[in-house]
């Protein structure tokens, strides 16, 4: 029976856009103190090494500093690493394993699978990995990779690492992996385990229970629906179990919110409020409902405020529809009168029409609204 | 707010003075200067603005001069429905400064120091427009010119005069808050603001730098995928070239075998060329010698068949010579009469030439006769017209001094003195002119034309002496006839009817004249006299000269007509014989030609005979040469041998060169050609490759050091919010431009609605003054812009000083009056009207009778008589030691 973690996706060097700088910041900062947690972790469980199935790196041409970060944190871990190239950092001539960096600060716990071809680890275990050659391999790398190598000695364990979506996922790839090839693989003892990477969210496949996505360390995304483990696998010819560790901080968070007046926005608030763990919670929020003027003042007053404690923080605009009315009240406590009385009523029925002057119209309104005093 | 006192206390040079306004029209303070009028407003605004603490210039200014006593205003004034009592002391330590407020209103309220200050100013800046109050007071000594009236106060009072909502305020912070945001992301001219255009310069920077690094990032990419392509293409070529080299081998073997065989064909294709070259030069011999033997016969026939044509054209030649004979003389014949009818044709027209030049002698003699007639003529009228001295002017100048001295006689006759004498028995009397007798009754007059006396008898002798008028005149009839004498003289005349009619009958031989020298010039034309004479006599000799020479036969035609008709008749055979004869001589040369022919055949014929007797004597020669040189047998036996020689060496030929084309030379060569290029090729391709392998190479490790894919991440996170920025700022500027535009247009569509009240109430008062004509235009914002009086529109800055000062009153007073009713704040007007005349005062007062009926007008003066004419006015008198 071998031990060891399996993860992937770390895709180090990835960027969030909507992310302010101290949070992208404190976000990549984590992605590379997760390692540490992931080292941590197969020290403590005793695990005789740790594959990363594909996407280290977001991209070959990441920072070079970041390379040797990474590097480090991997020596720091004292744990053996095997490294696949994936689809973001295939192994082509441009790609980072190859980099001069990366050969001068390869510690020597950490090993590229970058051969298809199996590699001896200890007498009892060995471990067949399937990289991506380019961006763009036209074949089921897996398939390819279990054709090309003999059946593993008697006695011996065999890992598969492959990077890539199942068959199941639906997806008209031609590097897609056939899972039933797969699985035929393993009744026939040609592997033991298959460690895929690429999906984000810890996922089993097939039915024999040693065929997993173990999911990104660190959630990078709305739609992962669980991620932020690694697995622990224990595994022989007999018998395969796999154990989700937990490592990741942030989150990503969407909140629907309906908002219909001033009670609405205040649970909208308490909800936000009641959000643990602000720093690291990336909250994406959709709102519905009519509100008046004051009170659409209010909302954006909570979305500011909102946006200075959460990690990250935006609209989501295509599930976003707040329509405000210009309540005739709201506007007569400005006082307006004559012709500054005519205009605001010239910006109401602007204001009422479809479009985007009527979009105009209505942030005039709200200017008028706060010049006014209101 | 309404005045309704105002307390100075030790105030310059005022000890205590109070003066009460009337709350509404117009109170006239006059005094005397230095009495201290301005003091009193000057006075209101420390007490409303300057805290009892104060130790400015403008409260320093007004202490008295060494005494200690502080100097202190009080005003009692009304703002809203509050009443208000304010006084303050400036002393000059805290102990002697004081401040005091009472405000009675809904509640009552007692403020003191500086909260009171402070109190008041609230209450001002609630309740008093600044701009207005400012607007409303003309100080003494400034100068008048148009208030800018269009002000908060104003333009609500006028808002509401326009039907508005009657806020006192009409959102001047408002507007400027609005114009502010604006001016934040718009130029005044609505042009972008750098605010505006730098974000989406930046956003579009942002985009622009991420594209760059985008298609750095995917040319790197590309690079890494196209090294994995060479590569495996560089095997591939590698590959290639191990196959093509082997197969180059075995091709060039393959090329060996052809040039072997090659060689062989060459061989037996010259011993093949060498046997048929012999066989051919046999079997050309036997053909030489039966060409021989063709020509002895074919010359043979030939001979025979010229001989046979020769003798077949005899006939025909014989028969053309006949007919040539006869043609001949049918020519002969015919040229004989041709000859003939031409020499008859000849003389007829002869004939004719001289019956014309006998009519032309006729023609001749005649213009000859006329000439010499004509001649005489010109002679005879031109010695006659050369005699008289008369001429047209000379005519004209006779008959004008004739007429002179007729008058001038008349004249004189008319002007002489005369005496006349009545006899009144008989008596003799001695004149000038002799003796007369005159009978009893008688009367007798005797013109007095020289000094001489009338002897009456014996008894008197009478002397007339006549004037000199009279005498003049005589003279000059005298000296004018002497002159139209020697006229008529010179002409060679004794009168001047004598010379108008020698000048009529010169006019008439002029007319001969004229007309012979006419004749004359029609019957010469381009001839003299003499020349016309010479034709005559030569055309004379010559029609003598026809005659005597012409034969007697045919005879001479009686007739110019017969000549004629002859002549035609001749003509006519002439050319019918002339006809005949070119018949005869076509028909003679066709013969002639036809016969010409006919003798060349004969020629030919006779030479074809004999050159085929010399053709057969040759070929028979040549035949017997030859044969006595080689038998025809022998010449037959070596054809034979040889040809069957011949066959022999073209069957092996044939043999070997199928052998060659079986092993395909060209395909064989071409194939070589190719593999050889084709390896060159590999070869170059290969290093082409490596090359760009090594540059692919060297690009990507540098690239790759250079984090691009992080770059252009953090590019795509400056995009990302760039573009929101931008989206922000756009939303922002779009908002406040449209908040802008609808609040301006609104306000200045409000503006031309307060227009019409403001004007409506300056003209009103305007006609008091001015007379019923008065009319205005004003500006947008409530300036006037022109007048108009008596129907003449003149510009304000063409107006006189009086009337702008008149209209500058007026309009404050219109903007006072206008906003009353809210309020408003008293017009103040300190010694103005200086440059108004008694007249326009007199109306002005009756302006401000009507314009203060509602507003609180408070007039300072020096200058009573000013105001004297404002009926309602309440006059306050000061004197100087109050």
């Amino acid at each position: 029976m071998v031990r060891f973690i399996h993860t992937s996706d770390w895709q180090l060097g990835m960027r969030r856009h909507y992310f302010s700088d101290a949070a992208q910041a404190e976000f990549a900062a984590d992605r590379i103190r997760v390692i540490g947690e992931i080292g941590r972790i197969a020290r403590e469980r005793q695990c005789s090494f740790i594959v990363v199935a594909g996407d280290v790196f977001e991209d070959n041409a990441v920072d070079r500093r970041l390379i040797r970060q990474v590097l480090d944190a991997m020596r720091e871990a004292r744990v053996t690493f095997y490294l696949l190239p994936g689809n973001h950092d295939p192994i082509n001539q441009g790609s980072v394993y190859r980099s001069p960096v990366f050969d001068a600060a390869q510690p020597e716990n950490v090993i590229v699978l970058d051969a298809g071809k199996a590699r001896e680890h200890q007498a009892s275990v060995e471990i067949l990995g399937c990289p991506w050659p380019n961006k763009h391999p036209l074949e089921d790398l897996v398939a390819a990779g279990l054709r090309s190598a003999a059946p593993p000695a008697a006695g011996r364990v065999r890992i598969v690492v492959g990077h890539g979506t199942t068959e199941a996922m639906g997806s008209d790839n031609p590097a897609t992996i056939d899972l039933e090839a797969v699985e035929t693989g393993i009744a026939r003892g040609e592997a033991h385990y298959v460690a895929l990477g690429d999906r984000h969210s810890t996922t089993s496949h097939g039915t024999s229970g040693r065929v997993w996505h173990s999911g990104a360390p660190e959630p990078t995304d709305y739609d992962e629906v669980d991620a932020g483990n690694v697995l622990v696998v224990d595994v022989d010819e007999r018998e395969c179990r796999v154990e989700r560790a937990p490592v990741g901080r942030w989150r990503f968070v969407t909140l629907d919110a309906p908002v219909n007046g001033l009670d609405d926005i205040k649970q909208f608030e308490a909800r936000l409020d009641g959000l643990g763990n602000k720093p690291q919670t990336v909250l994406r929020v959709s709102m519905k409902g009519t509100l008046r003027l004051p009170e659409r003042l209010e909302l954006d007053a909570v979305l500011e405020r909102a946006r200075e404690v959460f990690g990250a923080f935006e609209t989501w605009d295509r599930h976003t529809d707040i329509a405000v009315v210009n309540d005739a009240a709201d506007f007569q406590a400005l006082g307006l009168t004559g012709f500054a009385l005519s205009a605001m009523q010239d910006l109401q029925r602007r204001a009422s029409g479809n479009g985007a002057d009527s979009e105009t119209a209505e942030d005039a309104l709200k200017l008028l609204y706060r010049l006014a005093g209101g | 707010m309404r005045i309704n006192e105002i307390t100075l206390r030790n105030y310059r040079g005022v000890r205590e003075r109070t003066v009460k306004f009337a709350e509404t029209g117009v109170t006239v303070v006059e005094g005397e200067n230095e009495a201290g009028k301005s003091s009193l407003i000057e006075g209101l605004f420390l007490l409303l603005e300057v805290p009892d603490s104060s130790k400015s210039s403008a409260v320093e200014s007004i202490r008295q001069i060494g005494k200690d006593l502080a100097p202190e205003v009080g005003a009692r004034f009304r703002l809203g429905s509050s009443e208000i009592e304010y006084r303050k002391r400036w002393g000059k330590s805290p102990s002697t400064q004081e401040t005091t407020l009472s405000i009675k209103g809904s509640t009552t309220e007692q403020v003191a120091g500086r909260s009171a200050h402070d109190r008041v100013s609230q209450l001002l800046s609630g309740n008093v427009d600044e701009q207005l109050w400012k607007a409303l007071r003309l100080q003494q000594g400034a100068e008048l010119k148009q208030g800018q009236v269009m002000t908060g106060s104003l333009g609500a009072a006028l808002d509401a005069a326009a039907g508005g909502g009657g806020s006192a305020d009409a959102h001047g912070p408002l507007i400027d808050r609005i114009t502010a945001e604006y001016g934040e992301f718009w130029t005044p001219k609505g042009r972008e603001s750098r605010v505006l255009s730098g974000a989406r310069e930046a956003s579009e920077e942002a985009a622009a730098r991420a594209l760059v690094l985008r298609g750095t990032l995917a040319a790197l990419e590309a690079d890494a995928e196209r090294f994995d392509q060479l590569r495996r293409a560089r095997e591939a070529v590698r590959a290639d070239r191990v196959r093509n080299e082997t197969r180059l081998r075995e091709v060039r073997a393959a090329w060996a075998a052809v040039e072997k065989q090659r060689a062989v064909v060459e061989r037996l294709g010259n011993e093949t060329d060498r046997t048929r070259e012999r066989a051919g030069a046999a079997r050309e011999a036997s053909m030489r010698r039966a060409q021989l033997v063709r020509q002895v016969e074919d010359s043979d026939r030939t001979v025979a068949g010229a001989e046979a044509r020769a003798k077949a054209l005899e006939p025909e030649h014989e028969r053309l010579e006949r007919e040539r004979t006869s043609a001949d003389g049918h020519h002969a014949r015919t040229h004989q009469e041709a000859r003939s009818a031409r020499a008859l044709r000849d003389l007829r027209a002869a004939d004719e030439s001289h019956w014309n030049e006998l009519l032309f002698l006729d023609q001749m003699t005649e213009r000859l006769a006329r000439v010499n007639e004509n001649e005489a003529a010109v002679t005879e009228a031109m010695a006659f017209i050369e005699a008289i001295n008369v001429d047209a002017d000379g005519l004209r100048r006779i008959e004008r001094m004739q007429l002179t001295a007729v008058q001038a006689r008349a004249r004189a006759d008319a002007e002489a003195p005369a005496i006349r004498v009545r006899a009144l028995r008989a008596v003799t009397l001695t004149a000038a002119a002799g003796t007369v007798d005159l009978e009893a009754g008688e009367e007798r007059e005797f013109a007095v034309e020289q000094p001489r006396p009338l002897r009456i008898a014996d008894l008197a002798e009478v002397s007339v002496r006549s004037g000199s008028g009279a005498a003049e005149s005589l003279k000059a009839a005298v000296d004018v006839e002497a002159a139209y004498s020697e006229a008529c003289r010179a002409a060679g005349v004794p009168d001047v009817a004598t010379a108008r009619d020698l000048w009529e009958r010169r006019q008439r031989m002029q007319q001969v004249l004229d007309h012979a020298r006419e004749g004359l010039r029609q019957d010469l034309r381009d001839l003299t006299p003499q020349t016309l004479a010479e034709r005559v006599e030569r055309l004379k000799k010559n029609t003598a000269l026809y005659v005597a020479r012409r034969a007697d036969e045919p005879a001479l035609p009686a007739s110019l007509d017969d000549a004629k008709r002859l002549k035609v008749i001749a003509e006519a055979r002439f050319e019918s014989a002339e006809a005949d004869e070119a018949r005869a001589a076509e028909v003679l040369r066709e013969m002639l030609t036809a016969l010409e022919q006919a003798g060349n055949s004969r020629r030919q014929a006779d030479l074809e005979v004999e050159n085929a007797r010399g053709a057969l004597t040759l070929a028979t020669s040549a035949l017997a040469e030859a044969r006595s040189e080689v038998a025809d047998e022998a010449l037959e036996a070596a054809e034979t041998t040889l040809a069957a020689a011949a066959r022999v060496a073209e069957g092996e030929l044939a043999s070997a060169e199928g052998l060659l084309r079986e092993s395909n030379p060209d395909g064989v060569r071409a194939e070589l050609g190719n593999l050889e290029l084709l390896l060159e090729r590999l070869d170059s391709d290969a290093r082409a490759r490596d090359n760009e392998l090594a540059g692919l190479k060297e690009r990507l490790s540098a690239r790759g050091e250079e984090g691009l894919a992080e770059h252009l991440a953090e590019a795509e996170t400056d995009v990302y919010r760039k573009e929101q920025d931008w989206e922000s700022i756009r939303r922002r500027a779009g908002a406040a431009k449209l908040l802008y535009d609808v609040f301006m247009r609104h306000r200045a569509e409000a503006r031309k609605a307060y227009l019409q009240p403001f004007k409506e109430k300056l003209e009103a008062l305007g006609r008091i003054v001015f007379g019923s004509s008065f009319e205005l235009v004003l500006s947008q914002d409530l300036m006037v812009e022109k007048r108009t009086l008596d129907g003449v529109t003149v510009p304000y800055d063409s107006l006189s000083t009086g009337a702008k000062e008149q209209i500058g009153v007026l309009s404050r007073l219109a903007c006072a009056a206008l906003v009353s009713a809210d309020g408003g704040v008293p017009l103040i007007l300190d010694d103005a009207l200086g440059w108004s005349d008694p007249g326009r005062l007199e109306k002005l007062g009756a302006a401000f009778n009507v314009g203060a009926r509602d507003c609180q007008v408070i007039v300072l003066t020096c200058m009573p008589d000013r105001y004297r004419s404002i009926g309602s006015a309440t006059v306050v008198r000061l004197s100087g030691d109050e």
